[in-house]
């Protein structure tokens, strides 16, 4: 028989362990890197909190003084523009009809059309995932000047749908549901329809809250992607009353140029709004974020 | 399909129409329309237009102006590319491997995919702004006295420092998704043949992470090609002047602010077929993808 | 190849959990050592520092007559093989065993030589060029074993490699790394949770048990003299029965009301947990002297044996006989021979008798 001594009872002392310069230089490399990323976002907050004066003498200002409120105030309620004929509040509200709006569109048909490509026997089924695919090589911008003509002889420019509709004319969603769907085990849809389910009832009751973490994923993405538009609703909206926050950008920066003291506060803080929803939803909804950009790109 | 797939004929055929009418109306039919306009030439009254051929391009590669802007785009292109997943991969790098705080840093790391290209061009006019943005005065510290919206260099400088600032978290989500998938214990076995983590970064790491960092590099190309927009629009404040402009930017100034449908949509096509180039040469490597699992 | 010695290692987790308690045992210069124990009992851990790839909290490891406490994992003269291979999936079969090799500088002639050698061991050789996503599960295993072998270790460290291959297939592998291992005579620690493996590949076997070694021993005394109730449940297939009985000092043991004699060499008299190998026991249809009335159950057809699953005094009791044994149509017993049975203390699982 062998030597066993394990028996030998000792205090649970420290685990004693190496020092390692190595874990330093990882930490700092990383609190480098956030700082970074961190830093232009949070001087714009702080330098958002003095008056505008303040702002042309000094530019951006590290510490807090008490125009916060103000500013933020100025930005939600003035009219501003060259027709003044938007607040900032108005914006905050376009920039939501344009973020959920297109999400959920994008959402609704690219599931309906990805559930047509995966669950039915259909003779042009390839083809018509070939149409859809082909739209994933041409990013709206390459073609932004022929899809405004066409929204315009449309009449729809200045219009909610002109916004969004155009920009859902893409297979992002649908490829991300197609993949899914095939992923979801052939037995499902076999014993659904051994228990009489058919095929609305399918999607319905199985597919659509098998897929509730999938949607989430790609609600986010897409939500902040409308959010995020900048060209498209350049072109598209020329009346201020349709702007969003992020096209009203381009109006701040524009103001500022012909003024003598630019009022910096109310662009910083429009900016700060403007970042304000896209960026909660994503850090708040990371694990559903990352998931959904991560699984959607594949 | 699915073995067991629902056979009724109209069904998915009304599940189709919609996304295939949107398709139909703002992406083929302004696609061809695209194509077709580059080879005319459009009055420029307004009254109707004529067939000129292949005039449209030939003009283009024959202005300077286009292939400055082309050669600008290249340029920028290459350096937002290299610089974003340079630094996102070190980051990722770091972020895998600490185990404190791992999830601050994820999130320090990635919240800034939510910011709009305009508005972070927006933050970048603040720090480089003349005479007294951060940035400004630190470039002036070095004796480099930086002038956005003025000279060249300089606001391509700009323009570059704060696509790469934007474009760092795609990347690093990327990168780290990568790293995460690579089995724990193939990163062991590697520990018991090679004692410098350096060399084993490049000999194991690397190569494991290679087909993320070929599709991430398709994307950041199309990043800076296309999404930068907003950048360039809100650095040069609107005012294209004798600004550096990408190719994209160009397509914009020329069919919107000069009225040159033509040759705008030239440009357009030019793009397309970039793209095309770009998508075929990402399938082809997907392909060699499938070799490693 | 060397002599390997663990003094009081012990593991500590960030978090404050013990996974390995201070535990020292030695494996002498070839000697193949198995680590057997439930999931969760530390046995990975302990090779995982001996690897290297975990740090030590406490005590000493010596490879050799190194201390490697602070050593890194590819300077301990080491060799691994993992559960899932491991192999690197962008390098061939070659460059695979090659790969650490060629880390420690050696010429290329000489690598060229030493994996081919290993390569021709393992009937690798046509395979060499392959990626390892071209093999099957059995090649890329031996893969594996040739990537441990090439570099001629000190240390060959088993961690569960036969788990994720088919039974047919583990069957042949166990036999195989066995008489690899016997050929290149070099040490070697084995992880497995399957005591099978554990009993057939052994030199020695230790039993872990939540971070705590229960036994160090062939497999032969592991298997005759289980030293507490854990490895006497753990090891064999069906376990061996267990139940509550009382010890009268005397030289029997009352379960119930009936009586088995026991060899148990002047034990006091005492609690008990009674305990019987099913293959140690055979069935009667006569009640001779000590026998006890057995209640069937259940007949269980092995092929070459039959369990029978049944009760005695209302413990359920399993009897494993050969498949030739009758079985009685009347009432049942069981004879019980006096030294195929163990006692174990009722409250620590200690063993009693010898």
């Amino acid at each position: 028989m062998a030597e066993i001594s394990q028996t030998i009872a000792t205090p649970a002392a420290p685990p004693r362990r190496r020092f390692r310069w190595g874990r330093v230089f990882d930490h700092a490399v990383l609190i480098l890197g956030s700082a970074f990323m961190l830093m232009p976002v949070l001087l714009a907050l702080t330098t958002m909190s003095f008056s505008d004066v303040q702002i042309e003498r000094q530019g951006i200002i590290f510490g807090l003084s008490d125009q916060m409120g103000a500013n933020f105030t100025k930005a939600m309620t003035e009219k501003s523009g060259f027709t003044e004929a938007i607040t900032g509040t108005r914006m905050l509200m376009n920039s939501f009809i344009l973020g959920i709006g297109f999400a959920l569109g994008k959402i609704v048909i690219s599931m309906m059309a990805a559930y047509a490509i995966v669950y039915f026997r259909l003779r042009f089924a390839t083809f018509a995932f070939w149409i859809i695919f082909t739209t994933l090589l041409l990013p709206l911008e390459v073609r932004i000047l022929p899809s405004y003509e066409v929204v315009q002889g449309m009449g729809l420019t200045n219009t909610y749908t002109g916004l969004i509709v155009p920009l859902i004319a893409s297979a992002t969603g649908t490829f991300f549901f197609r993949q899914f769907f095939r992923s979801v085990p052939e037995e499902m849809i076999e014993a659904a329809r051994i228990d009489g389910a058919g095929p609305v009832k399918f999607f319905i009751d199985i597919l659509v809250p098998l897929s509730r973490t999938m949607i989430a994923a790609i609600f986010i993405i897409m939500f902040v992607f409308g959010w995020n538009q900048y060209l498209w609703p350049t072109l598209i909206t020329t009346e201020e009353g349709l702007f969003t926050l992020v096209r009203g950008i381009k109006q701040i920066i524009q103001v500022f140029e012909g003024a003598t003291i630019p009022e910096y506060g109310k662009g910083l803080a429009l900016a700060v709004i403007a970042m304000i929803p896209p960026v909660a939803i994503v850090v708040f909804f990371q694990n559903w974020f990352v998931k959904g950009l991560v699984e959607s790109e594949k | 399909m699915k073995r067991a797939g629902f056979s009724n004929p109209w069904l998915p055929v009304a599940l189709l129409l919609p996304q295939l009418s949107i398709i139909a109306i703002f992406f083929y039919w302004p696609a061809g329309w695209a194509i077709h306009s580059s080879f005319f030439l459009q009055d420029p009254f307004g009254f109707g237009s004529s067939f000129v051929g292949l005039d449209n391009y030939t003009d283009l590669f024959g202005a300077v102006e286009y292939r400055k802007v082309a050669g600008f785009t290249v340029i920028f292109t290459l350096l937002v590319t290299f610089l974003s997943l340079a630094i996102a991969l070190l980051l990722a790098v770091k972020a895998d491997k600490v185990i404190r705080g791992a999830r601050s840093y994820r999130t320090l790391l990635m919240w800034v995919y939510a910011i709009a290209p305009p508005v972070a061009g927006f933050l970048g006019i603040m720090f480089f702004q003349q005479g007294n943005g951060p940035i400004t005065q630190f470039f002036g510290f070095f004796g480099w006295e930086f002038m956005l919206g003025v000279n060249y260099t300089d606001t391509a400088t700009a323009m570059v420092i704060v696509s790469v600032w934007k474009q760092i978290p795609v990347n690093f989500i990327f990168f780290l998704s990568g790293l995460q998938s690579i089995p724990k214990s193939v990163q062991e076995a590697a520990v018991i043949d090679n004692n410098s983590g350096t060399s084993r970064f490049w000999d194991i790491t690397f190569p494991l992470l290679a087909p993320t960092a070929f599709f991430l590099l398709i994307i950041n190309i199309t990043y800076a090609l296309f999404d930068t927009f907003g950048v360039v629009d809100t650095l040069v404040k609107g005012e294209p002047g004798n600004n550096p402009l990408t190719l994209v930017y160009k397509v914009y100034v020329d069919g919107f602010r000069g009225n040159d449908l033509g040759g705008s949509s030239a440009q357009s096509v030019i793009l397309m077929v970039l793209v095309l180039i770009l998508t075929v040469f990402q399938f082809r490597l997907i392909e060699r993808r499938i070799h490693y699992t | 190849m060397a002599k390997v010695s663990l003094q009081d290692i012990r593991k500590v987790y960030p978090n404050g959990a013990e996974a390995v308690t201070p535990s020292s045992f030695d494996i002498d210069d070839g000697e193949l050592i198995v680590l057997v124990g439930p999931s969760g009992c530390g046995k990975s851990t302990l090779l995982r520092m001996v690897a290297g790839l975990e740090d030590i909290t406490e005590g000493t490891l010596r490879i050799g007559d190194r201390v490697v406490n602070d050593v890194d994992p590819a300077d301990r003269d080491i060799a691994m093989v993992f559960q899932n291979y491991a192999l690197y999936p962008h390098m061939s079969v070659y460059k695979n065993m090659a790969y650490g090799l060629k880390n420690r500088k050696l010429p290329k002639d000489e690598i060229d030589t030493k994996v081919r050698q290993a390569a021709e061991m393992l009937n690798l050789t046509e395979f060499l060029e392959r990626r390892p996503s071209q093999l099957s599960g059995g090649q890329r295993q031996r893969v594996a074993m040739g990537r441990a072998i090439v570099r001629e270790p000190a240390l060959f460290l088993f961690d569960e490699p036969l788990s994720n291959l088919d039974a047919k297939l583990r069957n042949q592998m166990r036999i195989e790394i066995r008489s690899l291992q016997r050929r290149v005579n070099v040490t070697s620690m084995y992880v497995t949770h399957d005591q099978v493996e554990a009993m057939t590949m052994a030199d020695r076997i230790i039993v872990l048990n939540h971070g705590r070694i229960e036994q160090i021993g062939t497999p032969s005394e592991i298997y005759n003299t289980p030293a507490s109730t854990f490895v006497a449940s753990f090891m064999g297939a069906p376990p061996m029965n267990l139940m509550p009985a009382t010890y009268d000092g005397a030289g029997y043991v009352r379960i119930g009301d009936k009586s088995v004699a026991v060899i148990a060499n002047g034990a006091p008299k005492s609690d008990v947990q009674f305990g019987v190998r099913p293959e140690n026991v055979s069935l009667t249809g006569v009640p001779k002297g000590a026998a006890l009335p057995f209640t069937l159950d259940l007949v269980e057809e092995l092929g070459a044996s039959r369990l029978l699953h049944g009760r005695i005094e209302g413990h359920s009791f399993v009897v494993n006989t050969a498949n030739t044994t009758r079985i009685p149509d009347g009432p049942t017993y069981l004879d019980i021979p006096a030294e195929a049975v163990h006692l174990f203390a009722p409250d620590t699982g200690q063993r009693l008798s010898a």
